[in-house]
Protein backbone atom coordinates (compact mmCIF):
# COMPACT_ATOMS: atom_id res chain seq x y z
CA UNK A 1 0.00 0.00 0.00
CA UNK A 2 2.74 2.64 0.53
CA UNK A 3 3.79 1.83 -2.73
CA UNK A 4 0.78 3.35 -3.73
CA UNK A 5 1.60 6.59 -2.10
CA UNK A 6 5.21 6.88 -3.93
CA UNK A 7 3.25 7.12 -7.45
CA UNK A 8 3.11 9.91 -8.32
CA UNK A 9 0.15 9.24 -10.77
CA UNK A 10 -1.64 7.71 -7.58
CA UNK A 11 -0.70 10.58 -5.56
CA UNK A 12 -2.65 13.10 -7.75
CA UNK A 13 -5.19 10.80 -8.20
CA UNK A 14 -6.01 10.20 -4.42
CA UNK A 15 -6.25 14.35 -4.17
CA UNK A 16 -8.43 14.48 -7.00
CA UNK A 17 -10.82 11.43 -5.57
CA UNK A 18 -10.70 13.07 -2.03
CA UNK A 19 -11.81 16.45 -3.35
CA UNK A 20 -14.12 15.08 -6.12
CA UNK A 21 -15.94 13.03 -3.92
CA UNK A 22 -16.54 15.41 -1.02
CA UNK A 23 -17.85 18.32 -3.34
CA UNK A 24 -20.00 15.77 -5.12
CA UNK A 25 -21.13 13.94 -2.32
CA UNK A 26 -21.99 17.02 -0.76
CA UNK A 27 -23.94 18.34 -3.73
CA UNK A 28 -25.88 15.17 -3.90
CA UNK A 29 -27.36 16.37 -0.55
CA UNK A 30 -29.50 18.51 -2.95
CA UNK A 31 -30.12 15.89 -5.71
CA UNK A 32 -31.67 13.75 -2.95
CA UNK A 33 -34.04 15.90 -1.56
CA UNK A 34 -35.05 17.15 -5.11
CA UNK A 35 -35.84 13.74 -5.48
CA UNK A 36 -34.71 13.99 -8.84
CA UNK A 37 -31.95 11.27 -9.26
CA UNK A 38 -33.55 9.80 -12.62
CA UNK A 39 -33.25 12.90 -14.62
CA UNK A 40 -29.90 13.67 -12.88
CA UNK A 41 -28.90 10.24 -14.99
CA UNK A 42 -30.04 11.82 -17.77
CA UNK A 43 -28.08 15.04 -17.60
CA UNK A 44 -25.13 13.49 -17.08
CA UNK A 45 -26.06 11.15 -20.46
CA UNK A 46 -26.65 14.53 -22.59
CA UNK A 47 -22.98 16.04 -21.63
CA UNK A 48 -21.45 13.52 -23.61
CA UNK A 49 -22.40 15.15 -26.87
CA UNK A 50 -22.41 18.60 -25.45
CA UNK A 51 -18.49 17.72 -24.98
CA UNK A 52 -18.25 16.37 -28.64
CA UNK A 53 -19.81 19.66 -29.58
CA UNK A 54 -17.35 21.35 -27.60
CA UNK A 55 -14.50 20.23 -28.76
CA UNK A 56 -15.09 19.96 -32.45
CA UNK A 57 -16.39 23.84 -32.08
CA UNK A 58 -12.89 24.69 -30.25
CA UNK A 59 -10.98 22.21 -31.48
CA UNK A 60 -9.73 21.71 -28.29
CA UNK A 61 -10.47 19.71 -25.16
CA UNK A 62 -10.61 22.37 -21.83
CA UNK A 63 -12.29 21.57 -18.66
CA UNK A 64 -13.92 25.46 -19.58
CA UNK A 65 -14.71 23.78 -23.36
CA UNK A 66 -16.28 20.60 -22.22
CA UNK A 67 -18.33 23.06 -18.97
CA UNK A 68 -20.18 24.99 -22.24
CA UNK A 69 -21.02 22.00 -24.32
CA UNK A 70 -22.20 20.30 -21.51
CA UNK A 71 -24.10 22.93 -20.54
CA UNK A 72 -25.58 23.84 -23.97
CA UNK A 73 -26.23 20.51 -24.33
CA UNK A 74 -28.19 19.78 -21.42
CA UNK A 75 -30.43 23.25 -22.03
CA UNK A 76 -31.20 21.84 -25.47
CA UNK A 77 -32.25 18.63 -24.22
CA UNK A 78 -34.14 19.98 -21.26
CA UNK A 79 -35.74 22.49 -22.76
CA UNK A 80 -36.63 20.08 -25.74
CA UNK A 81 -38.70 18.14 -23.39
CA UNK A 82 -40.47 21.10 -22.46
CA UNK A 83 -41.46 21.76 -25.87
CA UNK A 84 -42.82 18.49 -26.67
CA UNK A 85 -44.93 17.72 -23.73
CA UNK A 86 -46.76 21.05 -23.44
CA UNK A 87 -47.23 20.70 -27.88
CA UNK A 88 -47.97 17.09 -27.90
CA UNK A 89 -49.45 14.35 -25.82
CA UNK A 90 -46.21 12.76 -24.66
CA UNK A 91 -45.24 13.24 -21.31
CA UNK A 92 -42.00 15.11 -19.95
CA UNK A 93 -40.45 12.19 -18.57
CA UNK A 94 -41.08 10.20 -21.91
CA UNK A 95 -39.37 13.29 -24.35
CA UNK A 96 -36.67 13.34 -21.56
CA UNK A 97 -36.02 9.77 -22.31
CA UNK A 98 -35.85 10.03 -25.87
CA UNK A 99 -33.96 12.90 -26.10
CA UNK A 100 -31.45 11.60 -23.70
CA UNK A 101 -30.54 8.40 -25.35
CA UNK A 102 -30.45 9.99 -28.51
CA UNK A 103 -27.93 12.66 -27.43
CA UNK A 104 -26.23 9.83 -25.75
CA UNK A 105 -26.36 8.18 -28.97
CA UNK A 106 -25.21 10.62 -30.83
CA UNK A 107 -21.95 11.38 -28.86
CA UNK A 108 -20.70 8.02 -28.39
CA UNK A 109 -21.12 7.89 -32.68
CA UNK A 110 -19.03 11.33 -32.94
CA UNK A 111 -16.59 11.21 -29.95
CA UNK A 112 -14.31 8.05 -31.50
CA UNK A 113 -14.08 10.62 -34.71
CA UNK A 114 -12.43 12.92 -32.77
CA UNK A 115 -8.68 14.12 -33.03
CA UNK A 116 -8.76 13.96 -28.40
CA UNK A 117 -6.14 11.63 -26.96
CA UNK A 118 -9.28 10.28 -24.49
CA UNK A 119 -10.75 6.62 -25.69
CA UNK A 120 -14.14 6.77 -25.57
CA UNK A 121 -14.06 4.33 -22.52
CA UNK A 122 -12.42 7.10 -20.22
CA UNK A 123 -15.40 9.54 -20.94
CA UNK A 124 -17.73 6.83 -20.37
CA UNK A 125 -16.18 5.42 -17.20
CA UNK A 126 -13.94 7.79 -16.15
CA UNK A 127 -9.39 7.40 -15.89
CA UNK A 128 -8.72 9.11 -12.23
CA UNK A 129 -5.15 8.15 -12.98
CA UNK A 130 -4.31 10.08 -15.88
CA UNK A 131 -5.33 12.89 -14.30
CA UNK A 132 -2.87 15.99 -14.66
CA UNK A 133 -1.63 18.43 -12.53
CA UNK A 134 -4.25 21.10 -14.52
CA UNK A 135 -6.64 18.61 -14.34
CA UNK A 136 -6.30 18.46 -10.79
CA UNK A 137 -6.39 22.40 -9.95
CA UNK A 138 -9.59 22.63 -12.37
CA UNK A 139 -11.38 20.20 -10.21
CA UNK A 140 -9.87 21.91 -7.32
CA UNK A 141 -11.60 25.06 -8.46
CA UNK A 142 -14.90 23.74 -9.87
CA UNK A 143 -15.16 21.70 -6.01
CA UNK A 144 -14.32 25.37 -4.37
CA UNK A 145 -16.93 27.38 -6.43
CA UNK A 146 -19.66 24.21 -5.76
CA UNK A 147 -19.48 24.22 -2.14
CA UNK A 148 -18.88 28.15 -1.69
CA UNK A 149 -22.09 28.70 -3.69
CA UNK A 150 -24.13 25.73 -2.19
CA UNK A 151 -23.43 27.18 1.56
CA UNK A 152 -23.80 30.85 0.35
CA UNK A 153 -27.43 29.87 -0.84
CA UNK A 154 -27.58 27.68 1.41
CA UNK A 155 -30.70 28.26 2.98
CA UNK A 156 -32.66 29.67 -0.15
CA UNK A 157 -32.03 26.70 -1.72
CA UNK A 158 -33.09 24.14 1.38
CA UNK A 159 -36.25 26.27 1.52
CA UNK A 160 -37.22 25.85 -2.15
CA UNK A 161 -36.79 22.07 -2.20
CA UNK A 162 -38.56 21.51 1.22
CA UNK A 163 -42.10 23.72 -0.05
CA UNK A 164 -41.41 26.53 -3.16
CA UNK A 165 -44.54 28.01 -1.85
CA UNK A 166 -43.55 28.93 1.78
CA UNK A 167 -40.14 29.94 0.16
CA UNK A 168 -41.81 32.26 -2.46
CA UNK A 169 -44.53 33.71 0.57
CA UNK A 170 -40.93 34.21 2.45
CA UNK A 171 -39.55 36.24 -0.25
CA UNK A 172 -37.07 33.67 -1.73
CA UNK A 173 -36.42 34.25 -5.63
CA UNK A 174 -37.52 30.79 -6.32
CA UNK A 175 -37.16 30.59 -10.08
CA UNK A 176 -33.07 32.00 -9.55
CA UNK A 177 -32.26 28.97 -7.11
CA UNK A 178 -33.84 26.53 -9.42
CA UNK A 179 -31.38 28.06 -11.96
CA UNK A 180 -28.77 27.92 -9.45
CA UNK A 181 -29.13 24.15 -8.77
CA UNK A 182 -29.31 23.39 -12.07
CA UNK A 183 -26.06 24.86 -12.92
CA UNK A 184 -23.98 24.03 -9.84
CA UNK A 185 -25.38 20.20 -10.53
CA UNK A 186 -23.95 20.88 -13.93
CA UNK A 187 -20.52 22.03 -12.36
CA UNK A 188 -20.46 19.35 -10.37
CA UNK A 189 -21.16 16.33 -13.24
CA UNK A 190 -17.96 18.21 -15.00
CA UNK A 191 -15.92 17.96 -12.55
CA UNK A 192 -16.65 13.97 -11.82
CA UNK A 193 -16.68 13.50 -15.11
CA UNK A 194 -12.83 12.78 -15.01
CA UNK A 195 -13.02 10.48 -12.09
CA UNK A 196 -15.69 8.38 -12.60
CA UNK A 197 -17.16 9.72 -16.62
CA UNK A 198 -20.71 10.55 -17.53
CA UNK A 199 -22.30 7.06 -17.07
CA UNK A 200 -21.27 6.23 -13.90
CA UNK A 201 -21.05 9.80 -12.76
CA UNK A 202 -24.64 9.62 -10.89
CA UNK A 203 -23.50 7.19 -8.80
CA UNK A 204 -21.07 9.61 -6.86
CA UNK A 205 -23.87 12.52 -6.77
CA UNK A 206 -26.65 10.17 -5.45
CA UNK A 207 -25.29 7.65 -3.51
CA UNK A 208 -23.59 9.56 -0.50
CA UNK A 209 -26.22 11.91 0.47
CA UNK A 210 -28.63 8.97 0.09
CA UNK A 211 -26.37 6.43 2.25
CA UNK A 212 -26.64 9.37 4.90
CA UNK A 213 -30.62 10.28 4.72
CA UNK A 214 -30.78 6.36 6.34
CA UNK A 215 -28.40 7.41 9.41
CA UNK A 216 -29.56 10.71 10.30
CA UNK A 217 -32.72 13.02 10.99
CA UNK A 218 -30.80 16.60 10.91
CA UNK A 219 -30.53 18.03 7.36
CA UNK A 220 -26.68 19.43 7.75
CA UNK A 221 -25.54 16.30 8.56
CA UNK A 222 -27.09 15.09 5.01
CA UNK A 223 -24.15 17.23 3.04
CA UNK A 224 -21.58 17.19 5.25
CA UNK A 225 -21.67 13.93 6.02
CA UNK A 226 -22.32 12.97 2.70
CA UNK A 227 -19.23 15.17 1.07
CA UNK A 228 -17.48 12.89 4.20
CA UNK A 229 -18.42 9.57 2.64
CA UNK A 230 -18.35 10.67 -1.21
CA UNK A 231 -13.81 12.06 -0.35
CA UNK A 232 -13.25 9.23 1.95
CA UNK A 233 -15.39 6.52 0.16
CA UNK A 234 -13.89 7.21 -2.98
CA UNK A 235 -10.07 7.96 -1.65
CA UNK A 236 -10.74 4.11 0.05
CA UNK A 237 -12.06 2.97 -3.66
CA UNK A 238 -8.79 4.05 -5.15
CA UNK A 239 -6.77 1.96 -3.33
CA UNK A 240 -8.63 -0.82 -3.34
CA UNK A 241 -8.51 -0.11 -6.68
CA UNK A 242 -4.80 -0.05 -7.01
CA UNK A 243 -4.90 -3.82 -4.87
CA UNK A 244 -7.08 -5.55 -7.07
CA UNK A 245 -6.39 -3.74 -10.88
CA UNK A 246 -10.31 -2.96 -10.82
CA UNK A 247 -10.53 0.44 -12.99
CA UNK A 248 -10.56 3.43 -10.66
CA UNK A 249 -14.06 4.74 -11.60
CA UNK A 250 -16.14 1.32 -11.33
CA UNK A 251 -14.38 1.00 -7.85
CA UNK A 252 -15.27 4.14 -6.27
CA UNK A 253 -18.95 3.52 -7.57
CA UNK A 254 -19.39 0.28 -6.49
CA UNK A 255 -17.99 1.15 -3.23
CA UNK A 256 -20.09 4.09 -2.63
CA UNK A 257 -23.12 1.91 -3.89
CA UNK A 258 -22.19 -0.88 -1.44
CA UNK A 259 -21.70 1.51 1.74
CA UNK A 260 -25.69 2.42 0.84
CA UNK A 261 -26.62 -1.51 0.95
CA UNK A 262 -25.22 -1.48 4.36
CA UNK A 263 -26.93 1.50 5.62
CA UNK A 264 -30.18 -0.01 4.45
CA UNK A 265 -29.66 -3.44 5.82
CA UNK A 266 -27.99 -1.97 9.07
CA UNK A 267 -28.68 1.53 9.67
CA UNK A 268 -29.55 1.94 13.67
CA UNK A 269 -32.96 3.51 13.20
CA UNK A 270 -34.03 2.87 9.48
CA UNK A 271 -32.17 -0.49 8.72
CA UNK A 272 -33.94 -3.53 7.45
CA UNK A 273 -32.44 -6.23 9.45
CA UNK A 274 -32.22 -3.73 12.91
CA UNK A 275 -35.64 -3.08 12.49
CA UNK A 276 -36.89 -7.17 12.03
CA UNK A 277 -36.62 -7.96 15.53
CA UNK A 278 -39.77 -5.31 16.46
CA UNK A 279 -41.65 -6.57 13.94
CA UNK A 280 -42.39 -9.83 14.41
CA UNK B 1 -63.32 42.89 3.77
CA UNK B 2 -61.35 44.11 6.54
CA UNK B 3 -60.33 42.55 9.55
CA UNK B 4 -57.82 43.18 12.64
CA UNK B 5 -55.13 42.25 14.18
CA UNK B 6 -56.86 38.87 17.00
CA UNK B 7 -59.46 37.84 15.10
CA UNK B 8 -59.78 34.71 13.67
CA UNK B 9 -61.18 34.21 10.28
CA UNK B 10 -62.39 31.77 8.09
CA UNK B 11 -62.89 31.32 4.39
CA UNK B 12 -66.08 29.04 3.75
CA UNK B 13 -67.36 27.94 0.14
CA UNK B 14 -67.25 24.92 -1.40
CA UNK B 15 -64.98 23.43 -3.76
CA UNK B 16 -63.87 25.70 -6.41
CA UNK B 17 -64.63 28.79 -4.44
CA UNK B 18 -61.38 30.30 -4.27
CA UNK B 19 -60.45 29.85 -1.10
CA UNK B 20 -56.76 28.13 -1.58
CA UNK B 21 -56.85 30.91 -4.07
CA UNK B 22 -57.20 33.55 -2.19
CA UNK B 23 -54.82 32.46 0.68
CA UNK B 24 -52.15 32.63 -1.98
CA UNK B 25 -52.94 35.96 -3.51
CA UNK B 26 -52.74 37.26 0.37
CA UNK B 27 -49.53 35.43 0.75
CA UNK B 28 -48.24 36.53 -2.63
CA UNK B 29 -47.97 33.66 -4.22
CA UNK B 30 -50.31 33.84 -7.29
CA UNK B 31 -50.57 37.30 -9.04
CA UNK B 32 -53.30 39.44 -7.65
CA UNK B 33 -54.97 40.68 -10.93
CA UNK B 34 -57.84 42.57 -9.13
CA UNK B 35 -58.21 44.20 -5.42
CA UNK B 36 -55.10 44.69 -2.99
CA UNK B 37 -54.51 43.64 0.43
CA UNK B 38 -53.46 46.34 2.77
CA UNK B 39 -51.26 46.12 5.52
CA UNK B 40 -50.59 48.77 8.44
CA UNK B 41 -52.45 51.00 5.83
CA UNK B 42 -49.81 50.31 3.25
CA UNK B 43 -50.87 48.48 0.49
CA UNK B 44 -48.34 44.96 0.28
CA UNK B 45 -46.32 44.73 -3.16
CA UNK B 46 -45.27 41.24 -3.18
CA UNK B 47 -44.95 39.21 -0.13
CA UNK B 48 -43.98 39.96 3.34
CA UNK B 49 -42.19 39.02 6.62
CA UNK B 50 -45.07 39.17 8.13
CA UNK B 51 -47.26 37.14 6.52
CA UNK B 52 -46.88 33.48 6.75
CA UNK B 53 -48.42 30.86 4.97
CA UNK B 54 -49.14 27.15 5.55
CA UNK B 55 -49.77 24.68 2.77
CA UNK B 56 -52.45 22.13 2.84
CA UNK B 57 -51.30 18.65 4.33
CA UNK B 58 -51.54 16.97 1.34
CA UNK B 59 -48.46 19.77 -0.78
CA UNK B 60 -45.91 18.84 2.42
CA UNK B 61 -43.58 16.63 1.63
CA UNK B 62 -43.48 14.65 4.69
CA UNK B 63 -40.60 11.89 3.91
CA UNK B 64 -38.06 15.43 3.58
CA UNK B 65 -35.53 14.77 6.05
CA UNK B 66 -35.94 17.29 8.91
CA UNK B 67 -36.72 17.45 12.68
CA UNK B 68 -39.81 19.41 14.01
CA UNK B 69 -36.49 21.92 15.47
CA UNK B 70 -35.24 22.45 11.69
CA UNK B 71 -38.18 23.30 10.53
CA UNK B 72 -39.13 25.92 13.00
CA UNK B 73 -35.52 26.99 13.01
CA UNK B 74 -36.43 27.83 9.26
CA UNK B 75 -39.28 30.29 10.23
CA UNK B 76 -35.76 32.71 11.34
CA UNK B 77 -34.37 32.58 7.76
CA UNK B 78 -35.72 35.93 6.62
CA UNK B 79 -35.00 37.51 9.84
CA UNK B 80 -31.27 35.90 8.94
CA UNK B 81 -30.56 36.10 5.50
CA UNK B 82 -27.41 34.02 3.87
CA UNK B 83 -24.94 34.10 6.09
CA UNK B 84 -25.32 35.08 9.83
CA UNK B 85 -25.60 32.46 12.12
CA UNK B 86 -28.01 31.82 14.59
CA UNK B 87 -28.18 34.29 17.07
CA UNK B 88 -28.72 33.59 20.70
CA UNK B 89 -32.36 35.66 19.90
CA UNK B 90 -32.85 33.60 17.10
CA UNK B 91 -32.65 30.32 19.55
CA UNK B 92 -34.44 32.04 22.12
CA UNK B 93 -37.80 32.47 19.54
CA UNK B 94 -37.58 29.01 18.01
CA UNK B 95 -37.33 27.81 22.04
CA UNK B 96 -40.23 29.83 22.72
CA UNK B 97 -42.07 28.90 19.68
CA UNK B 98 -41.74 24.96 20.76
CA UNK B 99 -43.09 25.64 24.21
CA UNK B 100 -45.96 27.88 23.09
CA UNK B 101 -47.13 24.81 20.59
CA UNK B 102 -46.21 22.31 23.19
CA UNK B 103 -43.75 20.53 21.23
CA UNK B 104 -40.65 20.96 22.85
CA UNK B 105 -40.47 17.51 23.69
CA UNK B 106 -40.80 16.25 20.48
CA UNK B 107 -38.32 18.99 18.75
CA UNK B 108 -35.81 16.19 17.52
CA UNK B 109 -38.31 14.07 15.85
CA UNK B 110 -38.59 14.00 12.38
CA UNK B 111 -41.26 15.59 11.08
CA UNK B 112 -42.69 12.32 9.38
CA UNK B 113 -43.00 10.89 12.85
CA UNK B 114 -45.74 13.09 14.03
CA UNK B 115 -49.16 12.81 14.68
CA UNK B 116 -51.46 14.97 12.30
CA UNK B 117 -52.04 17.17 14.94
CA UNK B 118 -48.55 17.66 16.03
CA UNK B 119 -47.37 18.51 12.49
CA UNK B 120 -50.07 20.76 11.87
CA UNK B 121 -48.81 22.75 15.36
CA UNK B 122 -44.52 22.40 14.25
CA UNK B 123 -46.06 24.34 11.13
CA UNK B 124 -47.85 27.06 13.23
CA UNK B 125 -44.33 27.08 15.52
CA UNK B 126 -42.79 27.76 12.55
CA UNK B 127 -44.92 30.46 12.02
CA UNK B 128 -44.52 31.35 15.66
CA UNK B 129 -40.61 31.91 14.87
CA UNK B 130 -41.03 33.81 12.30
CA UNK B 131 -42.66 36.18 14.19
CA UNK B 132 -45.84 36.22 11.55
CA UNK B 133 -48.54 38.72 12.17
CA UNK B 134 -50.94 36.86 9.73
CA UNK B 135 -50.96 33.47 9.73
CA UNK B 136 -52.52 32.34 6.36
CA UNK B 137 -53.88 28.91 6.97
CA UNK B 138 -54.90 25.98 4.06
CA UNK B 139 -57.34 23.46 5.76
CA UNK B 140 -55.46 23.17 9.00
CA UNK B 141 -58.34 20.96 10.16
CA UNK B 142 -58.13 18.86 7.67
CA UNK B 143 -57.70 15.19 8.51
CA UNK B 144 -57.40 15.60 12.07
CA UNK B 145 -59.95 13.83 14.91
CA UNK B 146 -61.52 14.85 17.56
CA UNK B 147 -59.15 15.38 20.33
CA UNK B 148 -56.33 17.28 17.64
CA UNK B 149 -59.22 19.47 16.21
CA UNK B 150 -60.43 20.12 19.70
CA UNK B 151 -56.14 21.16 20.79
CA UNK B 152 -55.96 23.02 17.95
CA UNK B 153 -58.78 25.24 17.63
CA UNK B 154 -57.42 26.04 21.59
CA UNK B 155 -53.86 27.27 20.18
CA UNK B 156 -55.15 29.24 17.54
CA UNK B 157 -57.51 31.20 19.60
CA UNK B 158 -54.88 31.79 21.98
CA UNK B 159 -51.87 32.66 19.54
CA UNK B 160 -55.00 35.32 18.13
CA UNK B 161 -55.25 36.44 22.14
CA UNK B 162 -51.53 37.04 22.07
CA UNK B 163 -52.71 39.69 18.37
CA UNK B 164 -52.15 37.84 15.53
CA UNK B 165 -54.60 37.58 12.94
CA UNK B 166 -55.78 34.14 11.88
CA UNK B 167 -57.09 33.31 8.59
CA UNK B 168 -58.09 30.28 7.39
CA UNK B 169 -59.74 27.91 5.02
CA UNK B 170 -61.96 25.41 6.70
CA UNK B 171 -65.08 23.26 5.35
CA UNK B 172 -66.55 22.10 8.35
CA UNK B 173 -70.13 24.31 8.52
CA UNK B 174 -70.88 22.94 12.31
CA UNK B 175 -67.62 23.28 14.03
CA UNK B 176 -67.01 26.98 12.18
CA UNK B 177 -68.28 29.25 14.97
CA UNK B 178 -66.69 27.80 17.67
CA UNK B 179 -63.15 27.89 16.59
CA UNK B 180 -63.71 31.17 13.63
CA UNK B 181 -65.26 34.35 15.28
CA UNK B 182 -65.53 35.85 11.83
CA UNK B 183 -66.16 34.10 8.21
CA UNK B 184 -66.29 35.45 4.70
CA UNK B 185 -68.38 33.03 2.89
CA UNK B 186 -67.23 33.31 -1.18
CA UNK B 187 -67.97 30.95 -4.12
CA UNK B 188 -66.09 33.17 -6.97
CA UNK B 189 -66.46 35.80 -5.86
CA UNK B 190 -67.32 37.31 -2.06
CA UNK B 191 -70.76 36.75 -0.78
CA UNK B 192 -70.54 37.92 3.21
CA UNK B 193 -68.31 38.76 5.36
CA UNK B 194 -68.99 39.33 9.28
CA UNK B 195 -69.05 38.00 12.87
CA UNK B 196 -69.56 33.57 12.46
CA UNK B 197 -73.01 33.13 13.10
CA UNK B 198 -74.61 36.29 11.19
CA UNK B 199 -72.78 34.89 8.09
CA UNK B 200 -73.25 31.47 7.90
CA UNK B 201 -77.42 31.86 7.74
CA UNK B 202 -79.21 28.79 6.29
CA UNK B 203 -80.36 31.59 2.95
CA UNK B 204 -76.67 32.52 2.45
CA UNK B 205 -75.28 29.06 2.89
CA UNK B 206 -77.82 27.78 0.65
CA UNK B 207 -77.06 30.45 -2.13
CA UNK B 208 -73.08 29.98 -1.83
CA UNK B 209 -73.30 26.10 -1.88
CA UNK B 210 -75.99 25.81 -4.14
CA UNK B 211 -74.72 24.01 -7.52
CA UNK B 212 -74.78 26.66 -10.58
CA UNK B 213 -76.99 25.88 -13.11
CA UNK B 214 -75.46 26.06 -16.59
Amino acid sequence: MTAAFQDPFFQRAFVAALLIGFANGFFSGFVVLRRTALSVSALSHTMLPGIALGILVTGALTQANAFLGALAAALLVGLGSVVISRNSRVAQGTALAILYTTAFAIGVAVLPLLSTPAELEEWLFGDIISVSDADLWLSFGIACVVLLLANIFFRPLLLTLFESDVAAAQGVPVRFMNYLFFALLILALVASLQAVGCVLSVGLLVAPAATVSLLTNRTERLFWGGGLLGGLGSAAALLLSWQTKIAAGPSIVIVLGGLFLLAFLLSPKYGLITRLPQRG
Amino acid sequence: METSCGNRVALIGPNGAGKSTLLKAIAGLVPRTTGTVTWRGVAVRKWSREFAYLPQRENIDWAFPITVRGLVEMGRYPHIGLLRRFSSTDAHAVNSALETLAIKELQDRQICELSGGQQQRAFLARAVAQEAHVLLLDEPFSGLDQNASGALAELLGLLAEEGRLIIASHHDLDSAPAIFNEALLLNRTAIAFGPTERVLTAPRLENAFAPINQ
